[in-house]
């Protein structure tokens, strides 16, 4: 089986470094992205698994870009997970019933999400 | 009414009834006294016949005509009125006067005939013989039975007129001076009362109009004095009340108009019973507005319409928040509430309006902050909790990877530590204040120099050229540490934001009573949104910029807090594609 991939939207780039060796350990292909703008161009070659994406980006923001997302017939499937300072829950937005093949996936991004957060295993 | 034509009504009404009665009664009198007069003067003659007939000499029942000559020369001798005696065949016994011998017959005399008949004949005529109008009166000798001849008495009437003349002439000087005395009378008592009752009446007018400067002289005549005198108090008591109620009035237009709240009062028709300046600034109403008008006519602002209507339905208060008319207009809070009398019946609608435009933004700056403050040090704190784990769980055992996860953390451990420095800074700048601040007056050449001096290595690294200009002379009261530490904030976001291989100005100048510094960067600028808000904590122009280029977030809100601190101002002009100028204002004295 082919390592799903996971789209890394956050400006802070310790973050994303962070981010990206936890879930590389975990054995998904990871790809990262600064801005929104630059995830756009991105996405335009290849649609990944899941997007992490951070709210307060420069330029385009976490919201606009889902919407775009969403507005888009050939994206629109796919999840996202907003990675946010405002709340203190990593929130899963996106169509939850939709996530169907992606819910294993997600629950580990979230657990790992909640260790970084937490600090427990 | 004037004086002059109260006076002439009033005297003129009196004259014409005294005149009217004084003429009635006179013409009355005048006329019996005519018919008395003439009444005794017809006696007088009927005595002086009848004792002329008494007198003629008779002889047996009849006139001894041979006597009668004699009888009449003593008759004309004595004088006076003209005797005649006329024989019952008209023929003219003796005359006091004429020659009986050539007199007419005088049988067809009307008094004869008539005293033929009757005993006694009155007639007054023109009499042709003596030339004048003549009264004659004639009687029957012996007065009863068959007459033997007829005595007449004729007398001028003008001496009788004559005499009544004379009489009236007594009569009409007596009645002229009557009347005068009236009428200077009446005009007296016309002065008397006409004069007070005008001033009354003028002061009236005065006192009518809204005079109250001025009351009513107290009249010399009693009655009136009365009168003044109540009005008086009565004006006294007017001025006190509308003096109260004026008084009243102002205070509540002083209220209303001072209040930062908008008042609007509406009747039970929507038409305006008051509107306050703050609530025709709130509601944008420009053209001024006639009492009376309706709301709908007055205001675009359907909200408000609404909010009347539907305080009108209801029994307690309606609250609406709303924008005015256009968007970007005020953020406007509105309290609806009706309007009741004494009675507790609704006559209308209480509308409150307040302007919670700053309320609901300070609200936001406080989420903001709230939301800010999280992230900034969630980020270095995720960050070095996350490499940390990272290492703990085996990272470490790559010495490559693990001093990059080191310097990770000290890196974010550095950047942690320059926020909570910088917080520590703000609440100590908080702390103090503007009487408590040590501010000696310092030369502001030499504190720019060391500013620009500390900010020199990065200039160099970014190779951005900084300019100075300032007069040596000038001075301010200020804490040197403070103010340079303000700048050394600006002089860092210019270069950061300015531009690599641009030039950032820093200029001072004196500006009336105050020194104007300003830092100028070359950079892209700041959209117009972003000024206000620039001096918050934590603001973010671009979110995610900042952490990139290292700062804090509270450079510039330091910078507010140590202006203050000096009761400075700080502002900022920016314009896209141009640059942003920072301008520091403080005063150049201690007043």
């Amino acid at each position: 089986m082919a390592k799903e991939t996971i789209l890394i939207i956050e400006d802070d780039p310790d973050i994303r470094e962070l981010i990206r060796y936890n879930l590389t350990r975990e054995g998904y292909a990871i790809a990262e992205c600064a801005s929104a703008e630059e995830a756009q161009q991105a996405l335009k070659w290849k649609l990944p698994d899941l997007i992490l994406l951070d709210l307060m980006l420069p330029g385009l923001d976490g919201f606009a870009f889902c919407r775009a997302l969403h507005a888009e017939e050939r994206t629109k499937g796919v999840p996202v997970i907003m990675v946010t300072a405002r709340s203190v829950d990593v929130q899963i937005v996106g169509l939850r019933r939709k996530l169907g093949r992606h819910s294993e996936l997600i629950e580990t991004v979230r657990g790992v999400g909640y260790r970084m957060r937490t600090g427990k295993p | 009414m004037t004086k002059r034509a109260l006076f002439r009504q009033f005297f003129g009404a009196h004259l014409l009834i005294l005149v009217g009665a004084v003429g009635v009664v006179s013409a009355y009198t005048w006329l019996a006294g005519r018919r008395v007069f003439h009444r005794q003067w017809t006696r007088e003659l009927e005595t002086q016949a009848e004792l002329a007939a008494a007198l003629l000499p008779r002889s047996d029942g009849s006139v001894d005509e041979s006597e009668v000559g004699r009888f009449f020369e003593r008759l004309r001798d004595a004088g006076g009125n003209r005797f005649t005696v006329i024989l019952p065949d008209g023929r003219v016994l003796g005359d006091s006067e004429a020659d009986a011998a050539n007199m007419d017959l005088h049988g067809g005399r009307p008094e004869v005939r008539e005293a033929m008949a009757n005993g006694t004949g009155i007639s007054q005529r023109y009499s042709f013989s003596v030339g004048t109008q003549m009264l004659y009166l004639a009687r029957r000798v012996p007065v009863a039975g068959p007459a033997k001849a007829v005595i007449r008495v004729a007398a001028p009437l003008h001496t009788l007129t004559q005499q009544m003349r004379e009489a009236d002439r007594v009569w009409a000087a007596l009645l002229l001076l009557v009347l005068a005395a009236a009428a200077a009378l009446s005009y007296a008592a016309a002065l008397r009362i006409i004069g007070p009752v005008s001033d009354i009446q003028e002061g009236l007018a005065r006192i009518g109009a809204g005079d109250f400067t001025r009351r009513l002289a107290i009249p010399p005549v009693p009655h009136l004095a009365g009168l003044a005198r109540s009005l008086n108090q009565t004006a006294d008591r007017l001025q006190r009340d509308i003096e109260a109620l004026r008084a009243e009035r102002n205070l509540r237009t002083l209220i209303l108009a001072n209040m930062t709240r908008g008042v609007i009062a509406v009747d039970a028709e929507h038409r305006l019973m008051d509107l306050n300046d703050a609530a025709r600034a709130l509601l944008r109403l420009d053209r001024p507005t006639a009492e009376g008008a309706r709301i709908g006519e007055v205001t675009r602002c359907h909200g408000l319409i609404d909010l009347i209507d539907e305080s009108e339905r209801g029994d307690g208060p309606v609250e609406r928040e709303l924008t005015a008319v256009a968007t970007g207009d005020p953020l406007l809070n509105l309290r609806g509430a009706a309007l009741k009398d004494a009675e507790g019946k609704r006559i209308g609608t209480l509308v409150v309006i307040s302007d919670v435009t700053l309320l609901r933004r300070l609200e936001t700056v406080r989420q903001d902050f709230v939301a800010n403050v999280s992230h900034e040090l969630r980020t270095p704190v995720t960050s070095i909790k996350g490499f940390a784990e990272a290492l703990l769980e085996g990272a470490a055992d790559d010495p490559q990877t693990a001093e990059r996860f080191l310097k990770i953390i000290v890196r974010q451990a550095g950047q942690l530590e320059a926020i909570i420095r910088d917080l520590l800074e703000l609440s100590r700048l908080e702390q103090n204040s503007a009487q408590t601040l040590d501010r000696p007056l310092t030369p502001v050449a030499g504190v720019l120099a060391n500013a620009l001096e500390l900010c020199q290595t990065r200039a160099a690294e970014r190779r951005v050229r900084l300019e100075l200009a300032c007069e040596p002379s000038l001075s301010a009261p200020m804490h040197a540490g403070l103010i340079e530490q303000a700048l050394v904030n600006l002089i860092d976001n210019a270069i950061q934001y300015g531009g690599s291989e641009r030039t950032v100005g820093v200029t001072a100048a004196r500006l009336a009573d105050l020194v104007e510094i300003r830092v100028t960067d070359q950079g892209p600028g700041i959209e117009p949104r972003h000024l206000d808000r620039l001096f918050e904590r934590f603001y973010r122009v671009d979110k995610g910029r900042r952490r990139e280029l290292g700062g804090t977030g509270l450079g510039l809100a330091i910078v507010k807090h140590i202006v203050m601190l000096h009761r400075g101002t700080v502002a900022v002009e920016s314009e896209l594609g141009v640059g942003s100028t920072f301008i520091l204002r403080l005063p150049a004295g201690w007043a």
